[in-house]
């Protein structure tokens, strides 16, 4: 009796306080078990690729490109927790090394067609007539273009070591302009016809009639309504880019040796499944856990994002 | 006349489109004063929502361009005034009420926000004020336990009650001019009074001029002062209320008065024959001679206005009659 009480006094609180959206999907997202569960899980996966490779080297003396030809391939062991590869290079250390490079292509891609596509589609739908045909057209330029002629015109033209940032080498900055480049396209279209129709709404309507500023209508009004396919066509994106990144640098096009990726790996591990299995297994069961929980993550934002969704 | 909230003196709305132009509103006129309540009657298409878009300018241009006349709000021509001026006047001196209130509220915004936007626009308020003004509000349409319905969302709210939120959200800045559009066309009977008492009483005790918007004669009776009938883009006949419903001039008047059933009198409901005209082949003549039981040759040439500017119609049939017998004017 007290107990449901005291439940109710906090979520009226609660109510009073939290007004904005995010405030409130943060509310709701933290009541969906599994994508809170995805979410950790993923948060360990980051650790385990960003920390993890310092303590492998420091505790098991483990690096992603140190060669060790008298072990061969060998199974897992005490030494060595996801076995070695033909060249003795320890595969955990290769798996995490491999991770930093997915994940980043993974954010990267992601950031620019939240950003880029987003609001692209967003202006394009709802500025209309020839603004948008032009902007579509634009888009249809892109993508009607075979992506990998794009990548290779773009090393082509760009010398790859004018363009190393930092540590990073030219050839991985370009692939990940290559990658960042496309992968807004669909979503902007997405976005485009979601914000067509959501514009003839009456809310719209009504918002304009009170005297918002356009700006305001588009970014409070509409583009929240398109969050839900965002979200949902951002997890479907990430293991698409990754696939990419692999295909690229089985190329020669993006990373190389003694470079890894988890596709490279999983696409190394593949041609010696029958012969050394945890080749394959160890970078491919991580990718996939980590593609398991960005798409739980993914439902769990989308359902926390609308309202409507039931808050009983 | 100094004292009309809104003054439309032959307003053209015009249509551009691949078939032709239509001409929505062709040549419209009309005065509201301070808490009069004026129904604008018609069937679909008959030019009645785009008369009342046009007093906002909320007509798309294109296909929309605005052909002539003029819309004196207190004196102050709404179809010259600059976009970033007329924005300070939407939903603070005029404020516009849509059809329906399932869709002219975002779902993905409470309520107190949706209330509060106005508010933080026109009044230049924080957050915690208008969230509080909000409550006051939603007390005044008569939404039971205000302070906690206002941070719910508007799929917590039957349509009814929706409608009221939209309502609260038209008189947060106390509007000179209320537009109506068809606001109780989505709900169910009962809900229907009580949101027209509602309007009524605010036009009375805050002094709101409101252009009521409908199709349903029934709203009209109940709670205009004045009617004024359109068909096709033009005013066919205007009235006070009484005059209008008890003597009606114009045949179409006539025709829709006939289609409404009534509880009062027994008898066949007579609808109105025929389908309204395609305004992009609208020539010369009455728009309404092809459907008109008492149409006769004249009617092939545009009927002038017979009557006053209080009370009248556009029909040729009333001159001719007038000839015969001494004409009802009020």
């Amino acid at each position: 009796m007290s107990a449901a009480d005291t439940h109710l006094v906090v979520d009226e609180r609660e109510l009073v306080a939290g007004t904005s959206l995010w405030q409130d999907a943060w509310r709701r997202w933290r009541r969906n078990r599994v994508s809170v569960v995805s979410a950790v899980v993923l948060v360990a996966v980051m650790v385990f690729c960003s920390v993890g490779p310092l303590a492998a080297e420091l505790l098991l003396g483990a690096t992603y490109d140190g060669q060790d030809i008298s072990l061969g391939a060998s199974a897992p062991s005490w030494a060595h927790p996801m076995g070695t590869d033909v060249l003795g290079r320890d595969v955990m250390a290769r798996t995490m090394h491999g991770g930093r490079v997915s994940l980043m292509v993974a954010l990267v891609a992601t950031a620019v067609s939240l950003l880029v596509g987003v609001t692209y589609g967003a202006v394009s739908g709802f500025v209309g007539g020839r603004v948008d045909a032009a902007m579509m057209r634009f888009v249809d330029l892109l993508l009607s273009t075979p992506y990998l002629l794009l990548v290779i015109v773009l090393m082509a033209v760009i010398p790859p070591s004018s363009v190393s940032i930092g540590g990073l080498d030219g050839s991985f900055v370009l692939m990940f302009a290559a990658l960042g480049l496309v992968s807004w396209l669909v979503l902007a279209r997405i976005v485009r016809g979601q914000v067509l129709s959501l514009k003839q709404q009456e809310y719209v309507e009504a918002a304009r009639a009170i005297g918002v500023p356009q700006a305001t209508i588009l970014f409070r009004h509409i583009v929240p309504n398109t969050l839900g396919p965002v979200i949902v066509y951002s997890t479907l994106t990430i293991p698409s880019v990754m696939l990419s990144e692999a295909f690229l640098s089985f190329l020669g096009l993006g990373i190389r040796e003694p470079q890894a990726s988890w596709g490279t790996l999983v696409s190394d591990g593949a041609n010696a499944m029958v012969v050394y299995p945890w080749l394959l297994l160890a970078p491919g069961l991580t990718m996939t856990l980590t593609l398991f929980c960005l798409n739980f993550l993914g439902d769990g934002l989308r359902d926390a994002l609308d309202p409507r969704q039931g808050e009983t | 006349m100094s004292d009309h909230v809104l003054q439309v003196e032959d307003l053209q709305t015009h249509f551009h489109t691949e078939h032709g132009v239509v001409k929505a509103v062709d040549g419209v006129s009309f005065e509201v004063g301070r808490g009069e309540i004026m129904g604008l009657v018609g069937e679909s298409g008959s030019g009645k929502s785009v008369t009342n878009l046009s007093i906002l300018r909320l007509v798309p241009t294109p296909p929309g361009r605005f052909a002539g006349g003029r819309i004196l709000f207190q004196g102050e021509d709404l179809l010259t005034l600059p976009e970033a001026r007329l924005r300070t006047y939407r939903g603070n001196r005029i404020a516009m009420i849509f059809q329906d209130p399932m869709t002219s509220l975002n779902p993905y915004l409470r309520v107190s926000r949706q209330i509060g936007e106005v508010l933080e626009l026109h009044k230049g308020i924080d957050r915690a004020q208008a969230h509080r003004r909000s409550i006051e509000l939603l007390e005044m349409v008569g939404i039971p336990d205000p302070a906690r319905r206002v941070d719910q969302y508007p799929h917590e709210f039957s349509g009814g009650m929706r409608q009221r939120v939209v309502i609260a959200m038209a008189l947060a800045c106390e509007p000179e001019l209320l537009l109506a559009d068809e606001p109780t066309t989505a709900l169910d009977v009962t809900i229907q009074a009580q949101i027209l008492e509602l309007i009524q009483g605010l036009a009375k005790e805050l002094g709101t001029a409101v252009v009521l918007v409908t199709h349903d004669l029934g709203v009209v009776a109940g709670v205009a002062d004045k009617v004024a009938v359109m068909y096709a883009g033009r005013i066919v006949e205007r009235g006070p209320v009484g005059a209008l419903f008890s003597r009606p001039m114009h045949p179409y008047t006539r025709g829709l008065l006939a289609s409404v059933p009534r509880l009062d009198t027994r008898g066949r409901l007579v609808p109105v024959r025929g389908m309204p005209p395609d305004l992009t082949t609208l020539g010369e003549g009455c728009a309404f001679r092809d459907r008109c039981p008492e149409a006769f040759d004249r009617c092939g040439q545009t009927p002038l206005w017979y009557g006053t500017r209080q009370r009248g119609a556009a029909c040729w049939a009333q001159q001719r009659s007038a000839l015969t017998m001494p004409a009802e004017l009020d």
